[in-house]
């Protein structure tokens, strides 16, 4: 099992390296000068500004210095500092990533929470008017736009409850209740799709496991078919399921963008909104090189869990 | 697509690929001599679901297409005697804070979308099929090289790398293209992959090998072949998640820009005065919802069709026939 985790770690080394080096060129890939593009839009500017914004992004030195010099920073936990607000890029992103990382457990949890049991309900009642009911509401809710859906729940809210405020979000340590209250609505719109995908996966598994050999002997034996499905079906047909939601755990992260701005949530998807919309080109490449860490971070551990889970499976 | 009449084994896994060849159901003699449009054409219509959504999508093809003669009113033109007027004779969906017409704004905001999500889809499968053949069919150095790059890509959320790639670009139509595109590369190049990996030691093309043909030849005219039914069933896949990109980008304000109509955009404007007129709101998510819903309903069918490992477990019949 160690030996598994460490050589799936080396693996990841490669990948983290090309995403840091991915990141790092972004302002470099951009058509034309970033300078230029940054000092557009004012109309007096001297030399000196110019050679001092240069400076400040790192662009005087050649490029495999500024990478070093980058991502060195980078690793000890400073990304650089804000173009607009001149506050480190850490320190901002740290103060918004626990809302976006609430929401998106709050998101997981109601997915798994709704979406394994109405799976495993359609699964066995396959074939009846309730499995047809439940596999229309699947597509339905996999073809939601999960920010139409949102903004239908604020103007349902406005309309006929105009006396429920939602409220400022606040910490969750702060006030839990408050809290709660805030970012419950959010979380239901963010999980329509993701409780689809997930009833769907578990239905399409438990399926699957149900038609296995062992099941049948199971029956054979005669044993109750409480006893078959709990002991037999779920704990085989639920493994895969634990995969596509660890999948989706990193997804999320990087999604709650449009979310946060239909519920105006001081999130990180908003801190990057803005950035773009500022070409505050130090926080665009601090927000992208985080999420996507974790991103693949979150995608290891998911892994992990899963050779944990299942035995049989081992990558070697 | 004629001469690779290869018999595919029932081993290769979860990609559908080297299936193309095998019918869903027993042949009659008369399918058999018909040629692939035909097969095609009799399997949509066994799969229903698969109808239906392949339905939905060319109607709104058709609405993109057909938008200058559809529309009652001039998508941009603005009414300020008609401001914010429920739906009505005139106005078969109301109109928006500028008076203008949101039925013409949705029939015209078709094209943005379907534009965007084909477009999209399509450069994806240019870049990342020929990087998933050359990886899958080279191997060795190229496949580890080629392959650990799709990785460092997917290493980003989807949203996000849309997001980075319009920061770098500029927030443009041609820029969600490339965007979207950009995310759907290494998802291509993987399915590919797989499905060369899959049919790449079957005997038709060790025997190509055995008589000389060259790589190119055995490329184009034996694998490639074999492996668009994987291509096609990720593509219908990708087209739901496209639209749904597109919209998102465009309700962020990151592609069409106004006064060009798209389905986020309007979604977006509409949200300041939704409470005077909800009809602003509403029209432009159900039209988004019933495309991506054709998309989903193709997609699904046509992997029942393609990959009917699968077909027991989702589709109608019972699935202890395996």
């Amino acid at each position: 099992m160690t030996r598994y985790v460490v050589v799936r770690l080396l693996q990841l080394a490669p990948i983290l390296l090309g995403v840091s080096v991915l990141v790092f060129l972004m302002i470099h890939l951009i058509p034309g000068d970033a300078v230029d593009i940054l000092m557009g839009t004012q109309v007096s500017r001297t030399e000196a500004q110019v050679q001092e914004l240069r400076r400040l992004l790192g662009l005087d030195q050649p490029l495999h210095v500024q990478y070093w010099d980058w991502l060195s920073r980078a690793l000890r936990g400073d990304l650089g500092v804000s173009l607009r607000t001149a506050r480190p890029v850490a320190e901002e992103i740290a103060a918004r990533l626990p809302l976006s990382a609430q929401l998106t457990v709050m998101t997981l949890a109601l997915a798994v929470l709704i979406g394994v049991p109405l799976g495993i309900f359609s699964a066995v009642r396959h074939n009846t008017p309730a499995d047809s009911l439940l596999r229309i509401l699947g597509l339905i809710g996999l073809s939601i736009p999960d920010f139409w859906l949102a903004t239908m729940m604020v103007l349902f809210a406005s309309l006929y409850w105009p006396v429920i405020h939602l409220g400022q979000y606040v910490p969750f340590w702060t006030d839990p209740g408050h809290n709660l209250r805030v970012m419950l609505p959010p979380a239901i719109a963010f999980s329509s799709g993701l409780i689809a995908i997930v009833m769907r996966f578990t239905r399409s598994s438990v399926l699957e496991v149900l038609g296995a050999e062992y099941v049948r002997t199971a029956r054979a034996k005669g044993l109750h078919e409480a006893v078959v499905l709990g002991k037999h079906v779920l704990r085989n047909a639920l493994v895969p399921v634990v995969t596509v939601v660890g999948f989706y755990a990193g997804y999320l992260l990087g999604g709650t963008v449009v979310i946060e701005e239909v519920f105006a949530l001081p999130g990180m998807g908003r801190l990057a909104l803005n950035a773009i919309a500022q070409r505050d080109y130090p926080m665009i490449q601090g927000i992208v090189l985080v999420v996507a860490t974790l991103f693949v971070l979150v995608n290891l551990a998911v892994d992990v869990l899963y050779a944990v889970l299942n035995p049989r499976i081992r990558y070697d | 697509m004629t001469n690779a009449t290869s018999p595919s084994t029932a081993s290769s896994k979860s990609s559908g690929a080297g299936r193309e060849h095998r019918p869903a159901h027993d042949p009659t003699p008369q399918q058999e001599r018909a040629g692939q449009g035909t097969r095609w054409v009799s399997l949509l219509r066994k799969n229903q679901m698969a109808l239906v959504g392949a339905l939905i999508v060319v109607a709104y093809c058709l609405m993109a297409l057909l938008a200058p003669v559809l529309a009652p009113y001039d998508p941009v033109e603005m009414d300020f005697l008609a401001i914010l007027q429920p739906p009505d004779r005139t106005h078969l969906l109301g109109t928006d804070e500028f008076g203008r017409d949101v039925l013409s704004r949705l029939l015209y905001g078709a094209r943005s979308t379907v534009a965007v999500a084909f477009g999209a889809v399509l450069l994806a499968i240019a870049v990342g099929v020929p990087i998933g053949v050359a990886a899958g069919f080279v191997g060795q150095r190229t496949d580890t090289v080629l392959m650990r790059s799709m990785d460092v890509l997917m290493a980003f959320p989807a949203l996000l790398l849309a997001l980075a790639v319009i920061a770098i670009l500029g927030q443009s139509t041609i820029n969600i293209v490339i965007a979207i595109g950009v995310v759907y590369i290494p998802q291509f190049a993987r399915v590919a992959r797989a499905a060369v990996l899959s049919v790449k030691h079957l005997e038709f093309v060790e025997a190509g090998r055995a008589v000389g043909l060259s790589a190119g030849t055995l490329v184009l005219r034996h694998i490639v072949p074999n492996i668009w039914g994987a291509v096609i069933v990720q593509g219908s896949i990708s087209l739901s998640l496209a639209v749904l990109y597109e919209s998102a980008l465009t309700f962020l304000g990151m592609g069409t820009q106004p006064p060009m109509p798209s389905w986020g955009l309007m979604l977006s404007d509409g949200r300041r005065f939704m409470q005077l007129a909800p009809w602003t709101v509403v029209s432009p998510g159900v039209a988004i919802m019933g495309l991506v819903l054709g998309f989903n309903l193709l997609g699904d069918g046509l992997r029942d069709i393609l990959d009917p490992r699968l077909r027991g477990a989702v589709g109608n019949q019972s699935f202890s026939s395996k």
